[in-house]
């Protein structure tokens, strides 16, 4: 009969750690603290992201409230720094332009006047 | 020097300190904890040119010379020289025993241990500093007047509750991590006056019993037909003459003859009056062919608090503190009837609140007609208690229930349930097939064939 989990398990189980009790203890310490160790990283990480997200958001607020520069309008430098020119390689293609793979051709199978 | 001694003697010589020697004491481990490294250099040149090693255990490790004569104060010359036993594993493990006398467990010296100690204890400074924090907070908040809130003094009670049970949360967190904790907590040696005792309890209860008492509970039946709702918070066990008894079980009536024994273990703290109340649901009743409840059991104003975990039901109100309005019945089920369910309740009481016995006596102790009437949601609403464990058992009839009712004086032995016959509607058929048929006249040479067969 398959009762054990190793035969039942598609994958591969390492067989239990056996130790003696103090050293049982001693691996569980470790193991706490290694835990706690990666939740302050991982934390920390998370908090310093948020914290450059916030200051990024927080500098294209102020520039869409700027006007300039000379007689251009408010908002101007912001439209701008919010182009993707060049960002995707010379004569690349954004991302959000690509077409999701589908199983049926389009309905247009090929839209010729479209210029990048 | 021989192959094995020059493996050995760095060994040794990492594990044995320049002038401590072999007589360690806790304190001086506490010094230099786990490495040996950067002390190395101060120790003088870290290959020995000449072969005779200094120590005396070390020399006996290596098999030079037999140990005599070495002082010690934490091992006698017997003990010393049973670490020289190749029966006690490795050189080094050797070396190590013989050497590190009685260091506490958390003052071993393994690096990685002790590093994790510092993580781990840093942790708990931090929640310490958390803890005093929200206390100075509900301080702060208690001092405040309730006008001073949106929602008046509903809202600061909130606030303040909601505080205390951040404290709490943080207590078990500051000590979740400790390995003693652990070690104290699975040696049953835990003080469940403490937060982390109490939460680790309830967790190992949450992991196996717990889920066998919702099992039952809903195996059986018990939710709906004794309380529309329940889900027990309280962990409570049985045992009959000493003997545990797993939820459900079905039991001898020799065996609950006597009222059992509980072990009871409530997670949150303070005190509180409990009502123990036992309750057989399966009673049949002929006149109105259904079945009622009887009650087996009723005890109130039974003081608990975490720290307690034992109570036999005999004992309340001669040894253990408490009131018995209802005096234990021996469970009894008669020929014929299905199983009978009794179920143990527990309920916990308001606080600070008592409840009036002989009314209960009144209510509940008297004929059987009176222990008929009693019903747990019944209790329940009329005293304002609330159900928070639960237990049960199971008893049918065997070859002892007559002799325990017969003690008890209980009639009704001698009673047999039988299920009323219920004749068919239908007409008669009429008999079919090939003899049914040949059983006529017409038929007569075949009579030998259809007549009297077999």
């Amino acid at each position: 009969m398959l009762s054990h989990m190793a035969a039942l398990t598609p994958r591969r189980l390492p067989a239990p750690l056996r130790m003696g009790r103090n050293r049982h203890l001693r691996h569980w310490t470790i193991h706490r603290a290694w835990l706690l160790f990666r939740r302050r990283q991982r934390e920390a990480r998370e908090s310093r992201l948020m914290l450059q997200h916030q200051s990024m958001e927080s500098a294209c607020e102020a520039l869409r409230l700027t006007e300039g520069p000379g007689t251009r309008d408010q908002g101007y430098l912001y439209r701008v720094a919010m182009e993707k020119k060049g960002v995707y390689g010379h004569h690349g293609i954004p991302i959000e332009y690509a077409r999701a793979q589908v199983d049926t051709p389009p309905r247009v199978p090929w839209n010729h006047d479209w210029k990048a | 020097m021989s192959r094995c001694q020059q493996v050995g003697q760095p060994i040794l010589r990492s594990i044995r300190q320049q002038s401590y020697g072999y007589s360690y004491s806790a304190t001086t481990c506490s010094i230099r904890y786990f490495t040996s490294t950067p002390r190395r250099r101060h120790d003088g040149p870290t290959l020995q040119t000449g072969s005779e090693p200094q120590n005396p255990i070390e020399a006996a490790l290596l098999g030079a010379t037999p140990l005599t004569g070495v002082p010690s104060k934490a091992w006698t010359p017997e003990q010393m020289a049973s670490f020289t036993s190749p029966e006690h594993g490795s050189r080094r493990r050797r070396a190590a025993m013989a050497t590190s006398g009685n260091i506490p467990f958390e003052q071993l010296p393994y690096q990685c241990f002790q590093e994790a100690r510092k993580i781990l204890a840093e942790d708990r400074a931090e929640k310490i500093a958390k803890i005093a924090a929200t206390m100075i907070k509900i301080k702060h908040t208690e001092s405040k007047d309730a006008s001073q809130f949106r929602g008046g003094e509903h809202y600061k009670q909130k606030r303040l509750a909601a505080l205390r049970a951040y404290v709490d949360e943080l207590k078990v967190l500051a000590d979740i991590n400790d390995p003693m904790v652990k070690r104290r907590f699975e040696d049953g040696k835990g003080d469940m006056t403490k937060p982390v005792y109490r939460y680790l309890a309830e967790k190992k209860w949450h992991a196996m019993e717990h889920k066998i008492i919702t099992q039952r509970i809903h195996q059986f039946h018990i939710v709906p037909d004794i309380l529309p709702k329940f889900e027990p918070t309280v962990d409570l066990k049985l045992s009959f003459r000493s003997y545990p008894v797993q939820p459900g079980a079905i039991l001898d009536s020799a065996m609950t003859e006597v009222p059992p024994a509980i072990r009871m273990q409530v997670f949150d703290k303070g005190g509180r009056l409990m009502t123990i109340a036992v309750i057989d649901s399966d009673v049949p009743d002929a006149e109105s062919d259904g079945f009622k409840w009887r009650c087996h059991f009723l005890a109130a104003n039974i003081p608990w608090d975490p720290t307690k975990t034992h109570l036999a039901l005999r004992h309340i109100g001669v040894r253990a503190e408490g009131d018995v309005a209802v005096p234990w019945l021996p469970p009894y089920s008669q020929l014929g009837s299905p199983y009978h369910r009794l179920s143990v309740f527990v309920l916990q009481q308001k606080p600070g609140e008592t409840l009036d016995v002989a009314q209960l006596k009144e209510l509940y102790d008297g004929d059987a007609e009176s222990r008929k009437a009693f019903g747990i949601k019944g209790l329940r609403d009329r005293f304002g208690l609330e159900p928070v464990g639960f237990n049960m058992f199971r008893t049918v009839w065997d070859d002892n229930t007559a002799a325990v009712m017969e003690r008890h004086g209980i009639p009704g032995a001698d009673i047999e349930f039988r299920r009323a016959r219920v004749t068919t509607m239908k007409q008669p058929r009429k008999a079919k097939g090939w003899e049914a048929k040949r059983q006529k006249p017409k038929y007569r040479s075949l009579w030998k064939y259809s007549k009297r067969i077999a």
